[in-house]
């Protein structure tokens, strides 16, 4: 083997030259040691099975493993980490259109997040929160007891699984109210529970999130018109929002939950 | 996407044993949408570029060492090619997951990888400038979970 090619370069004959000494002195150790071999040698002419196979799976493993860029996993665990990485790596390896597919997803999503807040930012939108009128919302609070916040609370956990079957804009109303319903009921297990009733006449339950304010006793001046100037604006505040969205009045962490709710349907997995 | 964490322990049901972002685990995740709307309500989210680039500073080195690789290794298979060369069925199959990153770097060029675990930074959000009620000021720190 190592027959000497056509090429009569300088530095290809002292490489053949000093690969047919190194394959002469094949097991014999010592001689192998001395051999001088220049400052510079060249690889070999011809590549093996592992070399091609070397440099494809390194190739490989760089596009698929560090090309991945997933979500912020569940668990923080490394076991955890390894094997929700290791799945996409492994839906990489056979179907990389699928994460070429998310990341266009992704990508076009950001684009429209970025484009629609620099939009905002430009008009000034969120900045401009006018004082609410009178009349502009009619507050009136109830109390809620225990038991039907019990029986809410089965009929909107219906409505949380056709929800969560169903994603789409039309559901999204549907699944506001129930979402409304579920933070009244989770308040009422542990405090009072408010209720606004919107323009519209469509009852919406509010949870008020200040518990100490409860506890303070003004619960019962939030029936008063006239001592609810906060809780008044509070409300508008959210008609509003609920006005630009159609979704409904809603405290900001309901909106919040049912926002991320919302996005659980598509795109949550990379 | 999913980096934006906020805490609704206060206003959520929450069992100990939830994974982390489902839905009893008192945090959950903002998804685009949700950043927009919590925008339109007044609370921006202003977050200042430097404190992302703060959380990962290899990213851009790894990024540039993985593309020197792949794009050597297409070099190669493009240069036996020309030559006439022949090419294993392997490396045609590498070329293919090589073109597919290339798109990928492009569309995730922006998008961070955390290395060491999950880095936290928290931020205020922007108050509205009329609202002064001391209830809505419970969810003004956010978690923000970076790539």
């Amino acid at each position: 083997m190592a027959a000497p090619t056509a090429n009569t370069s300088a530095a290809c004959q002292a490489l053949n030259t000093l690969q047919a000494q190194i394959l002469q002195h094949r097991d014999n150790l010592t001689a192998l040691r001395t051999i001088q071999a220049p400052g510079f040698v060249n690889s070999p002419e011809f590549r093996g099975t592992t070399d091609i196979l070397y440099s494809c799976v390194v190739t490989l493993v760089a596009c698929i493993y560090t090309a991945l860029h997933l979500n912020v996993p569940a668990k923080s665990s490394l076991g955890y980490t390894l094997a929700y990485k290791g799945k996409w790596v492994f839906i990489g390896l056979i179907a990389p259109e699928l994460v070429l597919y998310l990341a266009i997803l992704q990508f076009a999503e950001a684009c429209s997040l970025v484009k629609e807040l620099n939009k905002l930012l430009k008009t000034d939108a969120s900045f401009e929160r006018k004082k609410p009128k009178p009349g502009d919302v009619e507050v009136g609070i109830e109390r809620e007891d225990p038991e039907r916040a019990q029986g809410n609370r089965a009929s909107s956990d219906g409505y949380g699984g056709a929800q969560d079957s169903t994603p789409g804009l039309n559901d999204s109303i549907q699944s506001v109210n129930s979402d409304s319903i579920m933070a009244a009921t989770d308040g009422a297990t542990t405090s009072a529970v408010t209720r606004a009733i919107a323009v519209d006449g469509s009852a919406t339950q509010n949870e008020n999130i200040r518990k100490s304010e409860l506890a303070a006793g003004m619960d019962d001046d939030l029936t008063n018109n006239g001592n609810t100037i906060s809780t008044t604006r509070f409300y508008t505040q959210h008609w509003r929002a609920a006005q630009l969205t159609r979704s409904g009045g809603l405290p900001v962490g309901s909106q919040i939950r049912f926002l991320c709710r919302y996005g659980q349907h598509r795109g949550s997995s990379s | 996407m999913g980096s934006i964490e906020v805490p609704v322990h206060d206003i959520e049901l929450t069992k100990p044993g939830a994974t982390r972002g489902t839905q009893f685990s008192g945090r959950q995740r903002l998804t685009s949408k949700g950043v927009l709307q919590l925008a339109k309500d007044g609370y921006f989210l202003k977050i200042p570029r430097s404190k992302i680039d703060d959380k990962c500073k290899a990213d851009v080195i790894q990024k540039v060492l993985v593309l020197t690789q792949v794009i050597w290794m297409a070099m190669q298979c493009i240069v036996r090619k020309v030559y006439g060369l022949p090419l294993t069925l392997l490396e045609v199959h590498c070329m293919v997951h090589v073109a597919f990153t290339v798109v990928l770097f492009i569309l995730w060029i922006d998008v961070r990888q955390s290395s060491a675990g999950l880095a936290c930074l928290t931020c205020a959000l922007q108050k509205p400038k009329d609202v002064q009620d001391p209830e809505l000021l419970d969810i003004t720190i956010l978690t923000i979970l970076l790539h």
